[in-house]
């Protein structure tokens, strides 16, 4: 029998880095010191932006990878190409968004900004939106499946 | 495609960040002479305090008036920034003074020479504060200017925690914030020189290089005033500031006593910026950013190998079989 198109390891990859940008992008608004989050033993990093931004790029890196090789090895699969839920292709929407604006973001503070300087607002706001929505999303459907079963 | 390959087609596009860094020249706008920059020849400056005036007057319709009480805030570690009864302030920056000259005294070859430094925002090339900002109200302008929008900026100072010379200040009780949550959320507006970038937008010059009697200050491309400061540096022995601080500044000084000693001498505190040997802050994060960018090429190379692998594993079983 042949592995699955996508492996639990990379399911789990993804998880593991959805989670720990969700923690690190909070992490970008000045909430953790004030709530006194980042007094607790252990966890003073949270309230450290250049840790925090560091580490939400570094996670963004590998989250656009992952996505990125998933949506590679679909498109690849052929007639080998599993049928996408509902919740699939919401999770797909979600996550392709909130990726692309994080792209985009990164740009922006690169040479090649394709927003305009009292726009990046918008970017922003859109980029934390998303990423709520996609918190939403994996409390109310996170746990039904992306692919429906083969018959 | 195992786990193994798979992770370790990861760590190639990572390990290529630095090499593809280039790339993402991260000051090309800088060197395409788009942005203004000032360059300060402190060897002028009297003290006068023309240039604070200036800039108080040019800004008088920018400055907060909060109403009191403000809101009480939870918990209590977020603390009152409130500068209202104290608007005449001007030996530091406040909310309602983004311009203050230092005066510093420092000893060469046995004789005290003193010094009038104009201080302000510096205009990084890469600003921290805008390119760290969660909320997009602090930007970089295409002139160079950075600048913050007091009708959406929510008081919570990263700005100033990040900026290597904790410029911005924050005036509690005035923003947006008093419309959303004000109890838990936010904490005012923080303020701070925008270049008179509605000034220069209109064809103009920011107030405080007008005002100055002595013309300690000129504006124009930065590389025309990087070439200017190194020639005045050249002619007068001096030394420069302001051209590698935190990756580049829009803002360069000249002079005649090395700022390490200056900077020796000043004694920062809230408000009163030292002239430290900043380091890069954003430049920081250039290859994890650009590792971001090479991601998807990665990805896509990987995901394509993953299916080619299947399918040569499963024409190998077809040819057992």
């Amino acid at each position: 029998m042949p592995k699955p198109l996508f492996p639990v390891w990379q399911k789990r990859l993804t998880l593991i880095a959805a989670l720990g940008l969700a923690l690190t992008g909070m992490g970008q608004m000045p909430i953790f010191s004030r709530y006194y989050i980042a007094d607790l033993p252990g966890l003073g990093w949270l309230g450290n932006y250049q840790i925090t931004a560091a580490l939400h790029l570094a996670l963004g890196a590998a989250l656009v990878f992952l996505l990125t090789s998933y949506a590679a090895s679909w498109l690849a699969a052929g007639a080998a190409r599993p049928t996408l839920t509902t919740a699939g292709k919401w999770r797909v929407a979600l996550y392709g968004a909130v990726a692309l604006t994080g792209v985009v973001r990164v740009l922006q503070n690169g040479s090649w900004a394709m927003v305009g300087p009292m726009n990046v607002r918008y970017l922003d706001w859109l980029h934390l939106a998303l990423a709520m929505g996609l918190l939403v999303f994996a409390m109310a459907a996170g746990r039904k499946g992306a692919v429906a079963a083969r018959r | 495609m195992n786990r193994r390959a798979f992770l370790k087609s990861l760590g190639t596009a990572m390990a290529a960040a630095p090499v593809a860094a280039p790339l993402l020249a991260r000051d090309a706008a800088a060197a395409s002479g788009e942005q203004l920059a000032t360059l300060f020849d402190l060897s002028k400056c009297i003290g006068c305090g023309a240039c604070v005036a200036a800039c108080r007057a040019a800004h008088a319709a920018d400055y907060p008036n909060p109403q009191k009480p403000f809101p009480k805030m939870y918990p209590e570690r977020a603390k009152v920034e409130d500068f209202s009864d104290k608007r005449d302030v001007d030996d530091r920056l406040t909310p309602y003074n983004w311009l203050f000259i230092q005066t510093v005294t420092v000893t060469r070859n046995g004789k005290a020479i003193s010094l009038n430094i104009p201080r302000r925002c510096m205009h990084c090339v890469h600003p921290p504060c805008a390119e760290l900002c969660p909320w997009g109200s602090a930007v970089r302008h295409d002139d160079g200017a950075v600048a913050i929008d007091a009708n959406i900026c929510l008081g919570g100072a990263k700005c100033r925690d990040v900026c290597p010379w904790h410029i911005p200040q924050r005036q509690t009780g005035v923003g947006l914030y008093l419309d959303l949550l004000p109890a838990f959320a936010g904490n005012g507006v923080m303020y701070k020189c925008d270049r008179c970038h509605g000034r220069v937008a209109a064809g103009g010059k920011p107030a405080c290089i007008e005002a100055c009697p002595n013309d300690v200050q000129t504006i124009g491309p930065r590389r025309e005033i990087i070439a200017a400061a190194h020639d005045l540096a050249r002619q007068t022995g001096g030394f420069l500031y302001g051209e590698t601080e935190n990756g580049g500044t829009n803002t360069l000084y000249v002079s005649p006593i090395p700022f390490e000693e200056l900077h020796a001498a000043l004694q920062p505190s809230p408000g009163n910026p030292g002239l430290q040997a900043a380091a890069d802050v954003m430049g920081k994060e250039k290859n994890l950013a650009t590792a971001v960018l090479l991601a998807p090429l990665a990805g896509i190379a990987a995901g394509i190998l993953r299916v080619a692998n299947r399918a040569r594993k499963a024409a190998k079983e077809d040819d057992h079989a």
